[in-house]
């Protein structure tokens, strides 16, 4: 119960911050070299006429909510903030652990323009710029703590020519991992509502792509351990001013709430990933989705309804940057054009995930073990995605499914692992916000795990998904404990067990508990995550780990054969 | 005239019947529509837990092709379904291939996780149906349940 309540107070917390932070650029009709600011860098080419541009943040942000107008990405979050937070706390307009705003300011044909300007308690700064004028300005600003880890994130592409425009952006919770070497891939994550549902620490990389002007525009996409290929919304394509012309065949598809994708294949150059630079463009085949918006008259896919959009448009993610590899879940186009490596020259080591079988040192029983590590260095030999003990016929990260020594299910053996002629994985799946596992593999995983029938009756009593419904024979809301390594066994996963220590980014302390659901694991307990789990695993054979609450982290996996317990740990990087 | 009408009238409800293979049928009603269906463990279909407690009572699975799809039925003792499958597909079926003419209402949305899963609910109290779909893509499964037919 405790568990429970905790992640509703967690939950709110989450979109508070989210939503607590916006942005106001204000445009002013203004001549060439006017106005001042504390704008560092300096205008470029843009034909020597300037526009100035003033953004600020920490104006109130109900007011500036109300300016977006309706049906916008922002003023849908507003529904929900305004049953999620007070006045008073809503007034609170740069949260504090926010220490600097940096404003970045770039476009083809200019010199960036870039400034850090510190909070020091102000409760809202403001910043004018002189940009050249021209098309295709894309403005971000990034709110940071004090590690100049980016907290909340907003970007806006403007077209500027001296005229006065008003613009709100819309600032979500963001952390973007820094890469610490020159071939790692800036991953960012996310917290915002799209769609109305509330997406957490969601993972998401930006891709530029050459428009018809020449300018490389941005696009963020979600990264998707659980797909294949490239897909991208096609009005933002269009918006961006992007030209791409069809030159392979159509395809349709499905995610797995039934919402759809289809369109077309082409070539775009594209740019992967700037951080500190783009890289070389290329041109790479681009799932081009139309199946995006509700009035969008161009669906392709029969069965498509409008509204159904797997990403709709106007969301803050415009489409999918699938890490899988397998031919038979690309969006699109077939597998032998080029395949994740080649979008990704030179940040091979930035998609690194790793799993790495954890040392039984001391002859314990534990195998089955692994890490999954984002953004680090982990890569020594090119590009590298899979486990060592790897299912390399597999398009996605994933291992053997074991817990608690079986198969799932108790009465299979591991001859005899297999599900409708498939064996039982687990999938490390950094798009999706929940886990999916089955109520035979936490009973067997976790000593003193509730059996399946005692969470749905957990559930109907709380009545999570609607009174006595009981549909999901999970669905709770619960924080799992991990033993402690040493009594585990697993000498090296000792190292790592730093329960009492343990944060989770952005810095919210979420995740970290002292107690647990089923009482104090040994140790005083090491809550090492907590998620909800939905236990749909006797119908799929699947367990599909959401990686949100993992981000920015090492993962470590390790199963029990002798069913005395597992573990999930968690590491900063 | 009469008998034209009667006719017509049977065609049209015979028609609208063969629309769909559904929770709610009976085992002949879908046999007679898909042919002779392959029988399946039902273990395999709806994991071990729930497999003893359907086998224990009785319940027996089978597998249809509909539409080229493997739909998987589990019929209860009294040879009425109370549960159809889809699993791993590249498409989900036709909502109505397994909630039958209740997909044309519009369903309740009771929880969606988004392009992983959803659960929606057609009907209410004792003709409820729940259906539920999960995946990726490429890799999609669905399944309709009226719990009052469970065993």
């Amino acid at each position: 119960m405790r568990a429970i309540q905790t992640s509703s107070r967690n939950s709110s917390k989450i979109i508070q911050l989210f939503a607590a932070l916006s942005v106001t650029a204000i445009l002013a009709a203004c001549g060439a070299g006017g106005g001042g600011g504390s704008s560092s860098g300096g205008p470029g080419g843009g034909g020597g006429s300037t526009t100035q541009l003033t953004i600020t943040v920490g104006n109130n942000w109900q007011t500036a909510q109300v300016e977006t107008g309706s049906g916008t990405f922002l003023a849908k979050a507003f529904g929900l903030v305004k049953d999620a937070v007070t006045p008073d706390e809503a007034a609170a307009a740069i949260p504090s652990n926010v220490a600097s705003i940096g404003f970045i300011i770039t476009a083809a044909d200019m010199a960036t323009i870039s400034t850090n300007a510190p909070v020091s308690g102000q409760t809202s700064i403001t910043e004018t710029f002189n940009v050249p004028n021209g098309n295709f300005r894309a403005v971000r600003v990034n709110a940071m703590d004090g590690n100049g880890d980016v907290l909340y994130t907003g970007n806006i592409t403007l077209n500027l020519n001296g005229g006065a425009v008003s613009q709100d952006v819309a600032m979500t919770n963001a952390l973007c991992y820094t890469p610490v070497s020159s071939n790692q891939m800036p991953v960012c994550f996310v917290n915002a509502t799209q769609d109305d549902s509330l997406y957490i620490n969601t993972p998401y990389v930006t891709v530029y792509i050459t428009n018809a002007s020449g300018v490389s525009m941005p696009f963020n996409l979600l990264l998707d351990t659980g797909a294949t290929g490239v897909l991208i919304n096609q009005d933002a394509l269009q918006a961006a001013g992007v030209n791409i012309a069809r030159n392979n065949g159509s395809f349709c598809g499905q995610f797995g709430d039934s919402s759809m994708f289809g369109g077309y294949v082409s070539n775009a150059t594209v740019a992967t990933l700037a951080s500190g630079g783009l890289s070389t463009n290329s041109s790479y085949p681009v799932a081009v989705n139309q199946d995006t918006a509700p009035n969008n008259s161009n669906y392709s896919c029969p069965g498509f309804t409008p509204g159904n959009a797997g990403f709709p448009s106007g969301g803050f993610l415009q489409g999918d940057f699938g890490m899988g590899l397998s031919p038979s879940y690309t969006f699109g186009y077939p597998y032998t054009t080029p395949s994740l490596p080649a979008y990704l020259p030179g940040y091979t080591d930035g998609f690194f995930l790793s799993f790495t079988p954890i040392t039984t040192s001391n002859g314990s029983s534990y195998t089955g073990s692994g890490t999954i590590t984002y953004g680090l260095s982990g890569g020594t030999t090119g590009y590298s995605f899979f486990p060592n003990d790897a299912r390399q016929s597999q398009a996605f990260p994933s291992i053997d499914a074991e817990f608690g020594g079986v198969i799932n299910d108790p009465s299979y053996t591991p001859t005899n692992n297999n599900y409708l002629g498939q064996n039982y994985f687990a999938l490390f799946d950094t798009g999706s916000t929940f886990m999916f596992m089955g109520g035979n593999a936490m009973s067997n995983a976790v000593s003193g795990m509730p059996t399946i029938d005692y969470l749905s009756n957990y559930e109907y009593n709380q009545g999570l998904f609607g009174t006595g419904t009981a549909l999901v024979n999970g669905g709770l809301f619960m924080t799992m404990g991990l033993y402690n390594g040493a009594a585990m066994g697993i000498s090296n996963l000792a190292s790592y067990d730093q329960g009492a220590s343990f944060t989770t980014s952005p810095n919210t302390g979420n995740y970290q508990f002292s107690g647990s659901l089923f009482g104090t694991p040994p140790n005083n307990g090491y809550i090492l995550f907590k998620d909800t789990i939905l236990d749909w695993d006797p119908m799929y054979g699947v367990e599909d780990m959401g990686m949100s609450y993992f981000f920015n982290h090492s993962m470590y996996w390790a199963s029990d054969t002798s069913a005395n317990g597992w573990g999930v740990g968690m590491q900063l990087p | 005239m009469k008998k034209i009408l009667a006719v017509s009238i049977f065609c049209i409800l015979f028609a609208a019947q063969s629309s769909f293979a559904a929770v709610g049928e009976t085992y002949n009603q879908m046999a007679q529509r898909y042919g002779a269906p392959g029988q399946v463990s039902i273990k395999l279909v709806a994991g071990a837990k729930d497999a003893a407690r359907y086998t224990a009572a009785g319940a027996k699975g089978y597998s249809f092709n509909i539409n080229n799809l493997k739909i998987y039925a589990l019929f209860n003792a009294s040879n009425v379904c109370f549960k159809m499958l889809a699993l791993h597909n590249r498409m989900l079926p036709e909502t109505s291939v397994l909630v039958g003419p209740a997909a044309n209402t519009a369903p309740k949305v009771l929880l969606r996780i988004p392009r992983r899963a959803i659960v929606l609910q057609y009907g209410s109290g004792a003709n409820a149906i729940i259906y539920r779909s999960f995946g990726l893509p490429g890799n999609l499964s669905a399944e309709a349940t009226n719990k009052s037919l469970e065993p």
